[in-house]
This record gives C-alpha cells, structure tokens and sequence, in this order.
C-alpha cells in the first residue's frame, strides 16, 4: 500500500562497486560450475603418438578398467563421499550398503560430520533394510539419529509406530506427551473425553503429568453438559468454560456465582474439585463479580474487619495489584476506597491512591501523618470544587489536627 | 559509512546470481509459484525485473489449495521452503493437475536446500517422474549495513526443538559465501554444541567450491555462538527501543507491520527499520526512558528542516526534489509512526513493567526466591498474558539451575490451570530445549544430545551461592551483573547492560569485549574467559591467528539474536 514507508540509498555508487561486481560474479561462477564433469578429450587426442603398439597397450589398459569397473559398479562408494554427496545435493546411492558393518559406519560418519539430512536418510534405508529387533539396536546407541527419525515419524503421522519406537528406546515421558498431543488434537470434548481417559490409563500410568490430564478430564466432564445449555445465551463466551479451569471459573463465578456445591454450575465445586489456592479462587471470583458489577462480592471477598475497627485484607492476593485491576474495571470511588484502606503500608497507599485518584485516601493519609504541607499541595492539584477537593478543603480547614508542619 | 566497513550490497548480488543461475536453468517461460514465508525475504534479494530477466513471466502466491493452472505454455515453477509439510501441499496440487494433463512437468526450487525426506515423499506420492528438483539458498541477507539476516524462520524449531541437523549445512554454506567474497577470516572464537561440525562442513564447501582467495580479509574475527549458549538474555525484557518494538509488534525482515492501535487508520501500514531512517537510527539503541524526549527533539529538527525547505533557490529547490524530497516525506511519516509505536509500547509494557522489572532484577542476582515465586503465582492468578509468568518462570529455571522438584510441580500445575492444558506439551518442550528444569537433572538427558550438566545436590530453599549454581558462579566470573552503584544512565550508558536495564550485560557482548582487548590468546584474561565458559553447555574454539587483522568483526548467532544483544554490541562499538 502507498502508506508503507521505505527509505531510498541515499549513496551514490562508487568505482569500487564494480570491482565487487567483478568479484561477485567470479564466485557466481564458481558456485554454477560446480558439479559438472570434466570433458572427457577422445582418446586419440590424449595418445601422443599413432604406434600401434602404444595404442594397443592403451586399449588393453582401458579393456581391464572396464572389467573390473562392471565387478566393483555395485560396490558402495566410501562413507564419507556418500555423505559428502547428500550434503552438497549430489546424486547418492544408499542401497549399496549391504553389510550391517557397511550400514553402521555410514551412519557413524554421517553423524560426525553433522548434516540432519544425511543422517535422516541413512536411517530410514536402515529402517527399511534391517528387521526391528536389529533396527533398534543400532538407533538405541545412537540418539541423535533416533532424534532424526522420531521427529520424521511425527511429522508424516506415523503415530502409533512413533509411541511404540519411544518406549522401546525407553523414552517413556515423551511418548506420553506424543500420545497426549494425538488424543487431543481433534475431536469434540466428549470425543477428547473417551481419547483422554484411554490415554490416562494406558500411557499415562506413572507419567509425570498423570494428574494433571486427570484434572483436564475432570473439567471436561464438568462442563461437557453444562455447554449446549449454555449456547443459548449469545453474549457469554461459552468457549471459556472449556478453555482452562481458571477461565471457567471466571465464567461460572459470573453467571452462576452462589450456586450451592452439588450443582455443577457452583464456582465453588470447581474450586475444591481442583484444589485451588485461595490467591486463584479469589482472584477468579473478583474479576468475574467485577465484570457483572457486583462490587459488594468484590468486597466481602477481598476484605474484612481488622482489629481495632479497621479494614484488612483477607484475600491472600496483591492488594495492591488488585486495587489496580478494580480501578480499571471502573469500580465505584466507595469500593476503590475500602480496598486501598487495606494497603498496610501508609506510604504504598498514598502513593497507590494518588495513581488512582482516590482523594478521600490521599488526604486521610496526609492527615495520620500531620503532614499540612503536602495536603495544601494535593488540594491545589484537584480541580477546584470538586468532592476531592472539597474534602481536603474542609480537612485543612479542621482546626483539632496537631500538623507538623 | 567507513571504508573499514564491508560494502553488504555484494551479498545481495550474488544471491541474485545464484537465483538467476537456478532458474535460468529451468527453459521457457515460467510461471512461479512461491512460499508466502519467502516473499519477505525475496523481496529483499529479487525484484520482479531481476526474475523477468531469468524467464518468469508472473508470480503467484501458493495456497493451500488449488491455483489456477500455469497460462498458456509457461512452466510452473515452485519456490518453496523445504520441508515435509510444504512440500505435501505442493504434491497434492501437482497430483491433482496432472489427472486432467498427465504429461505436465513441474520444476520445485526448495529452499535453502534439497531434502532427502522431501524426494522421498515425492517418490512414494508417485510424482518423481512429473518433477524435477533444484536448490536454492541465498546468502546472508543485508538488514542494515550491519545487520546480517538468513531468514531461516524454521532453523531454531528444527535444531534446537526436533534435534533436526539439516540447517547446518545451509549455515556453513552462508559463511563460506562470506568468506568467498570478502577473505578467509583469521581470527575465531565459537563457542556451542555444534561448532565445530559447523566449522568443519565450511571446509567441506571450500574443498567442493573453491578456497577464499582474497589477499586482504575484510573481517578480522568472526565470533561464533549458538542460541542455546544464553537463553537469560532471550528472556528478559528489553529495555531498547528497537528491542521493545520487536517484543510488541515484532520485527520480521527487517520490517515491522503497524495496525489501527498506532496508525489511527484502518489496515497495517509497514515500516522498513533501517539506519536509512535518520531519526529511527538516533533512537532504536536507546533505553525507552528517555524516548519521547529524544523523538520530541527530532521531530523538531525535522519541522525546521522542512520550513527551511521554504526559503530555497530554483537550483536549491531542484536538487532538493531530486535527492531530498522523497525521504523527507518518508522520514514524516516515520516520525509519526514511531510516537504512534511508543504509546502503544508505553500503554502494553507500561502495565506490568513497574512491577515486573525489579522481580527480573532479583531473580538474575539470585535473591527473593519465595517473592519471586509469589509474584509469578499471582499473575497467573490474575490471568495476566501468559508469557509474562512463563518468561518468568523460565528465567527462574536458568538463574537457580534448576526449580526444585516441588516448585516446579506446583508452578507447571498452576500454569495449565491459568491457560489452559494445552501447554502441557509448552511445558515439555521448553524441558527439552534445556530451558526449563527440574533442579537436579543433568543436561544431557534431555534430548538425548550430548551436553555438559552438572548434577546439584541441593533440594528446596535455594541461597544465593549456592554450590553447583554454574549460572551464578558464570555471572562472577565474567562479572555480567553490571554494579547496581553505578547508576546507569539511560541516556548516555556506560555499560552495556542497559539494554537489561542494568540486569545484566548479554554474554556474547561480554565475551567479544574480553577478546578484542586481550594482547594474545594465552593471556591470562583469555584463559578466566575459558574458565567461566566452561559453565555453558558446549565447547569453546578459540584461534586468534592474526592480531593485527582488521578491526572489523563478525558476530554470528547460530538460532537467532535479539535486539537487546544487537543494541549492547553496537553499544560495544562506542568503548
């Protein structure tokens, strides 16, 4: 589009350029040339004299060349050119490599010298020329062709072989995951489901991530009825209830918030079926309820009575973080005001209030600390007549506060 | 620009050889088919007139499913970046052409090289008679004057991720093309896993194509370090403005693409970063703290620059529209773009950074474990954007050696809750990557690759120091925790790990500056460098044949840089 920005050289071309086009083409050519063959001269071109005897000689010599050429044609070329020829795209053939010897040490120089083609395409002619027994005992010793292999395996779905490959070289993690990655990649959730549930007791037994594939079966049969009910209602992401256990608490919290423990809609059955700390419940909870803008769980959540009639937080969350969250969800100044009460700190408060523009806060604060001179400067910093500054005004004013400055 | 400086532009041309070479060996005219992932970089190698010139007639995009068939007699040529699943979707067409004209012939240029997995596919789909494979890899790509680039998006996935080797050969290949045209480089250092079969396949294109001959090398030292060697500084936040524009829209080719959110228009408006834009040279290393100032500043030049435009001769006037005017133009809507770009920045980052930053601080000085631990809880709670909490997490992993068993069960339980069970497979693959760990486990058991790990003995509660900590015991050799005394100064830095925002100084930067200042290679520093590099996973090469070869280096990261390194190498420049 003509709204894209390119800059233009600026630089006008030196004379050295064209030497550097002269050097680049010699390369060019160097590159090109590669890979063809000689010309061969005709023979009688390369035979300096006509002598018979010479030429006889000569052609006995390329007589037995050719003899011995058609015993050795089927005799593979050494390892290293081989490999040498896959990496620089030359033609190759691997099937010379009869013995298992033959095999191996092709293998073995691929593998030094590096290349992944190479040792992919050495692998696979050994897969295709050795029984499985043998087969695996020469990638077991060998990882990083195995590597080659199993990532091969995976990318043309050759599922079930790659699972089996994996355990037979004992790499029963991964082939886990592997399994996981098949059960879930398509399919409805009541499909994932049965996939899921198979897997967890065939594969999963003793995984490390057992659990967890238990706990996603859990949610899945939780909210799999829950789903087509819900559909009906265009305005609510249904999606989320599948999505992830926090996000279907978010979901349940904000339209099923209070729905006793038995149901499967209760956000608090969620919350026990999975353990969750208090941190997540009440984080999950509070930005739902504040998304339907019901302050009041907000609050009931977040705080409560501390000693000596003051607020504190209850929660077990960031205080601070969530006063931000709220304020952002434009919760009203009473509610903001009750949370920033239970900042503990004075001066995180002030601070967090004065970011947010809580003035009732702010100026509380000024005043436990007796400090007039910053509050005559909040004052003036508020638009004039407003309820913040009203209330620093009548505060200031106030005669029964020992300032201390 | 210096005449020390190597002149980039000979890259570009013989890529464009090579293409030409390739595809002027395809007769007739042609149709091309190319890999949308390849038309950035193409653009930047091949023009249309460059492609006319060998043949091709028109170019169309490949689709998933059908194009329609070549006009007329051309031929149709695929351009394709090679690998299995590119190349299936190419099969499948060709398969379904050739039911209605079984006698058509394809030509298939993969790049940046023929695959023998990719010939076998074609074997078994039966199609080896209907195609004929070419190659085709272009050489470094020029960025910037001093910004190399090969484009292999898939390398780091392929090498790293699915232990897939193929890419190194293609990586050798490129650096024998830098020394064809610009001399055998004199002066090594590597360091990595794979180096030395890097190294040693360069020699293998050598002994096919031809040695270096060139009397005066324009690189003095090139300095070689695969991805895997510093993870830390692909994890932390960028402080730089270039490193910041890459975390939030990100940089491709060289380009970076800005939607409605900074345009204020409708549709993506692109913005090609390079030093040819004035201002964005005089900003893209610099801490975000003191961007609007500087953009501030610059964009007042610019209003006095075009008001002085007012007041010229014909002559003056002429010149001007010639040379001038048209990257004047560009350079306004630049500036625009870039204020657009830093609030958004601003807006996106601003959230998070306050509190985040300080909790990235402490944990590359290894202190505030548990409020670490705390505050990733928390985010994840809050369903902050997921790779907060996971860069997080991985750079916990990275800094402590390792996340105790119980933590990392706790944390990986925590993560699938938040965002979804999906990432189970997340969580495997960053463990196989060597990204994640459980304390305690050797390296080498991931993957199945060869590695240097060390096994700790420490369970639970981590201190700092801990004994077999080869993060911390790096960091004090190498002395890559800047001293918090000194106040970094954002706008004129005096130390590199600025672009941490004093964090932490980027190893490949500490490592080249070490080098550069040593006398010789068995000087003492040089063997505390050896010692410290030990704690990194791989081996070191290090053969300084020349000391004085030209003061120009060639930093080369195998698997992909970031911009913060790029900033603290440029930074290194200035010393």
């Amino acid at each position: 589009t003509s709204d894209d920005v390119v800059f233009e050289d600026t630089l006008a071309t030196s004379g050295s350029t064209r030497a550097l086009e002269a050097r680049v083409k010699e390369v060019a050519k160097q590159i090109a040339a590669e890979g063809k063959e000689q010309e061969q001269a005709s023979l009688s071109t390369q035979v300096e004299s006509r002598d018979p005897m010479k030429l006889e000689a000569e052609l006995k010599t390329v007589r037995r060349k050719l003899e011995s050429f058609h015993v050795t044609k089927y005799q593979p070329d050494p390892a290293v050119t081989t490999v040498q020829n896959i990496m620089l795209g030359k033609p190759f053939c691997l099937e010379r490599y009869k013995s298992l010897k033959k095999k191996e040490d092709l293998l073995d120089c691929a593998l030094e010298m590096g290349d992944g083609d190479a040792i992919l395409a050495i692998t696979l002619m050994i897969r295709r020329s050795l029984n499985h027994p043998k087969f695996l005992s020469v990638i077991s010793s060998r990882p990083l062709a195995a590597n080659h292999l199993i990532n091969y395996m995976i990318t043309r779905h050759e599922m079930n072989q790659v699972i089996d490959l994996l355990h037979a070289l004992g790499r029963f993690h991964y082939a886990g995951v592997v399994a996981y990655r098949q059960a879930t990649a398509r399919g409805g959730i009541d499909d994932r489901i049965r996939k899921l549930k198979k897997l967890y007791h065939a594969q999963m037994s003793g995984h490390e991530d057992s659990n967890l594939v238990l706990e996603q079966i859990n949610l899945l049969e939780r909210v799999s009825p829950l789903l087509a009910a819900e559909s009906q209602f265009a305005d609510r992401q249904v999606s989320n209830l599948s999505s992830s256990v926090l996000q279907a608490l978010g979901y349940l919290s904000t339209w099923y918030y209070g729905t006793p423990e038995n149901n499967l809609y209760s956000p608090s059955a969620l919350i026990k079926m999975h353990k969750l700390t208090r941190t997540q419940a009440n984080w999950g909870m509070v930005r739902a309820r504040a998304s339907v803008l019901a302050w009041k769980d907000c609050e009931s959540l977040l705080v409560g009575k501390g000693w000596m009639g003051g607020v504190k937080a209850k929660g077990e969350v960031d205080i601070m973080e969530m006063a931000t969250v709220l304020h952002d969800a434009k919760c009203p100044p009473e509610t903001l005001s009750l949370i920033l009460q239970a900042v503990e700190s004075p001066s995180d408060r002030l601070d967090l209030a004065k970011k947010l523009g809580v003035a009732k806060v702010v100026v509380d604060v000024m005043v436990a600390q007796k400090d007039r001179v910053a509050l005559l400067g909040y004052r003036d910093s508020l638009t004039r007549s407003s309820e913040g500054w009203v209330y620093a005004d009548h505060v200031i004013n106030k005669a029964n506060v020992k300032w201390k400055n | 620009m210096s005449s020390l400086e190597p002149d980039v532009v000979a890259l570009v041309l013989l890529s464009r050889e090579n293409l030409v070479t390739t595809l002027a060996r395809i007769p007739g005219r042609k149709q091309l088919v190319l890999d949308t992932a390849l038309m950035r970089p193409m653009d930047r190698v091949a023009g249309m007139s460059v492609l006319k010139s060998a043949g091709v007639e028109t170019v169309v995009k490949q689709e998933r499913g059908g194009i329609p068939p070549a006009p007329g007699n051309m031929i149709r040529v695929y351009m394709v970046t090679s690998n299995l699943i590119q190349a299936k979707f190419v099969a499948d067409q060709i398969s379904s052409s050739i039911v209605n004209n079984p006698d058509q012939h394809f030509h298939i240029i993969l790049v940046p090289r023929n695959l023998a997995s990719v010939q076998l596919l074609f074997e078994e789909e039966g199609l080896a008679g209907h195609v004929t494979f070419h190659d085709f890899s272009w050489e470094f790509i020029p960025l910037d004057f001093d910004l190399l680039s090969l484009e292999m998006h898939n390398f780091f996935r392929n090498q790293y991720l699915d232990q897939d080797h193929s890419g190194l050969v293609s990586v050798a290949r490129a650096i024998w093309g830098i020394e064809k045209l610009y001399g055998q480089i004199p002066n090594l250092f590597a360091h990595g896993r794979h180096v030395k079969k890097i190294l040693s396949l360069v020699n293998v294109f050598s002994l096919q194509y031809g040695q270096p001959k060139i009397k005066q090398p324009t690189f003095g030292s090139i300095f070689m370090f695969e991805r895997d060697t510093d993870w830390v500084s692909c994890l932390l936040s960028p402080l730089t403005y270039e490193g910041l524009l890459d975390e939030v829209f990100g940089i491709h080719c060289g380009t970076v693409e800005f939607g409605q959110e900074v345009t204020g228009k409708e549709g993506t408006t692109k913005l090609q970063l390079s030093s040819k834009d004035k201002m964005f040279e005089k900003v893209r290393n610099k801490h975000f703290s003191s961007i609007f100032s500087v953009l501030g500043l610059t964009a007042k030049q610019l209003s006095a620059a075009q008001a002085a435009a007012q007041g010229m001769s014909v002559d003056q006037m002429k010149n001007f529209v010639q040379n001038d005017l048209r990257n004047m133009k560009a350079q306004s809507k630049a500036v625009a773009l870039h204020i657009g770009a830093s609030e958004r920045i601003q807006k996106l980052k601003g959230r998070y950074f306050e509190t985040q930053l300080p909790v990235e601080h402490s944990i590359i000085a290894n202190y505030n474990y548990r409020d670490s631990m705390n505050y990733i809880k928390e985010r994840m709670a809050q369903l902050a954007p997921a790779n907060i909490a996971l860069r997080l997490i991985c750079l916990l992993s990275q800094c402590y050696d390792g996340i105790p068993q119980a933590d990392f069960s706790v944390l990986k339980q925590q993560f699938v809750q938040a965002y979804g069970f999906q990432h189970l497979i997340t969580w495997t693959n960053l463990t196989r990557l060597g990204v994640l760990k459980l304390k305690g486990t050797d390296n080498s058991k991931t993957n199945g690759g060869g590695g240097t790990g060390v096994v700790s003995q420490v369970a639970g509660m981590v201190t700092a120091g801990a004994r077999g900590n080869n993060f911390q015991a790096l960091v004090k050799k190498l002395n890559l925790i800047p001293d918090q005394g000194n106040n970094v100064n954002p706008t004129e830095p005096n130390n590199p790990g600025y672009v941490f925002n004093g964090a932490f100084t980027p190893l490949s930067c500490k490592v080249v500056h070490e080098i550069i200042k040593a006398k010789s290679q068995s000087s003492p520093e040089i063997g505390q460098l050896k010692e410290a590099l030990k704690m990194v996973p791989g081996e070191t090469i290090l053969d300084l044949k020349n000391p004085d070869a030209p003061k120009v280096g060639l930093v080369l990261f195998v698997g992909g840089y970031t911009m913060a390194e790029v900033a603290a190498l440029r930074w290194l420049q200035s010393v």
